[in-house]
């Protein structure tokens, strides 16, 4: 090989150990090495994706708001759907997208056979003409996919995305909220452009940049027999979740509460779901209209 | 790319990808070309806003091209004037135990050649340079963020590596 193109395969950092070898003995060998590691004191400053990106969102934020009428009027259209509890097509009618308002779950099938069912305030959309090719969709929320076997399946959220083959998981995108529950095969997450492998029985759980490992033993997610689990989330979290079941407005005490609560309330009854969750925190609550407001027990 | 589900980058979900995707290269890019005088990061949220700005008439495949040619007018527009000023951020030193005051003096005074001899480098040379030792990248991987052909980055590569062994040591 030319001294050239040895040097070359170098720098491409594709040299096997017996070119090494010969690239070492090269006069000029010592003196590059040297140029590379000096080269390595000239780094670019550290650049951190998520915070950078907070900031833009922050720029984009004042300069965006000439075009919140659109996203009005676009809300309100949105909400009326919602109401009827009925998926539309977009304009582009290959474009599909499927609603759960608060206090109700929406089931439907993919055009793979694949089970889709989401909880409350969640939101999928996907490309129909595509799918054939590529089973991808949006999710906004939180549901539980049962995929049929096939080419990769990916579910894309504000936060991360997750691929699989043919399996059954959850994935729940909330507000400062992300997790995946992996319940038969195998699942791969992309949470900020880290990799991650999930087997049956394992979560994937981030919440105020904070990454738990847990492992589960459910066949399926508990919402699916109307009721909300929950293992060491924050407080906030939990009533965020009651607001969705029971399209409710919950203020006062305990609502900026982060202490981790390990628990379920049922999704069908609000007195008895409050209750479950309230007692143990020393709380009271009283009900007025869709108004929920807390307040600490005087002892 | 997950292109076929969106026909723009006007989705928010999307942009996010594209952010996490891109910004760290576009950031380096602009670092290694023009130094960090023209603080790299605005330049990347100058870039993605004119991207959100004209997203409906970004297609998805194009948003990288579209964003890194952008960065460089961007810049550009803001030295047209001014000179560039080469000023790496220098890393700490290791904690080593053993170094002796000589050792780190020699060490010092190659890195002052070293930095010298850098700037002395034409930009296109210093940029590909820079991606591959410091950045880790490999050839294809700067062909492609560069738009240049991998040969072509083969040979801007090498040569500098030479130039800066000659200045370096003498020659």
């Amino acid at each position: 090989m030319k001294k050239k193109d040895l040097i070359s395969k170098w720098l491409n950092f594709n040299l096997s150990d017996e070119e090494l070898e010969t690239f070492n003995n090269l006069d000029v060998s010592s003196s590059y090495h040297r140029i590379d590691r000096a080269a390595k004191h000239f780094k670019a400053p550290d650049f951190d994706r998520e915070t950078s990106f907070y900031r833009l969102k922050k720029k984009l934020g004042t300069k965006r708001s000439s075009r919140k009428t659109n996203y009005y009027v676009s809300g309100i259209a949105a909400t009326l759907i919602v109401a009827f509890g009925l998926f539309y097509f977009l304009n582009n009618s290959s474009d599909v997208e499927y609603l759960a308002a608060n206090s109700e779950t929406t089931q439907f099938i993919l055009p793979d056979n694949s089970e889709v069912v989401l909880n409350s305030g969640s939101s999928v959309s996907f490309n129909q003409k595509n799918w054939g090719k590529e089973r991808q969709l949006n999710l906004d929320g939180e549901a539980y996919f049962k995929v049929a076997k096939g080419e990769t399946f990916t579910v894309y959220t504000s936060q991360g995305s997750v691929s699989v083959l043919g399996t059954q998981f959850k994935v729940n995108d909330r507000k400062d909220y992300f997790e995946v529950s992996c319940y038969e095969g195998l699942v791969k997450v992309i949470y900020q452009g880290k990799e991650q492998h999930l087997s049956a029985g394992k979560v994937f759980k981030v919440f105020d940049d904070r990454f738990v490992d847990e492992t589960t033993s459910a066949s399926k997610p508990a919402w699916l027999d109307q009721k909300s689990t929950f293992k060491s989330i924050p407080y906030r979290f939990v009533l965020q979740e009651m607001e969705r079941q029971f399209d409710i407005v919950i203020s006062g005490a305990g609502t900026d509460n982060d202490t981790l609560f390990t628990g379920s309330f049922n999704n069908e009854n609000l007195e008895t779901a409050l209750q479950a969750v309230t007692i143990p925190l020393n709380l009271s609550y009283s009900i007025n209209g869709k108004n929920v407001v807390l307040k600490i027990n005087q002892q | 790319m997950p292109t076929p589900l969106f026909k723009n980058v006007c989705d928010e979900q999307f942009f996010s990808k594209l952010y996490d995707q891109y910004s760290k290269d576009l950031h380096d890019f602009i670092y290694y070309k023009y130094g960090e005088h023209f603080d790299p990061e605005d330049k990347v949220h100058e870039a993605f806003i004119k991207l959100w700005k004209n997203c409906k008439r970004v297609a998805p495949d194009k948003a990288k091209s579209f964003l890194f040619t952008v960065i460089n007018n961007i810049t550009l527009n803001d030295i047209k004037h001014k000179k560039v000023v080469l000023k790496h951020q220098k890393l700490k030193p290791k904690e080593h135990t053993h170094e002796t005051p000589q050792f780190i003096m020699e060490e010092t005074e190659y890195l002052e050649k070293y930095e010298a001899a850098l700037a002395k480098l034409p930009e296109g040379q210093r940029v590909a340079f820079l991606l591959n030792r410091v950045e880790g990248k490999r050839h294809k991987e700067i062909a492609e963020m560069l738009n240049i052909s991998r040969k072509a980055v083969e040979k801007r590569i090498y040569t500098a590596l030479e130039k800066l062994r000659q200045e370096i040591d003498g020659i």
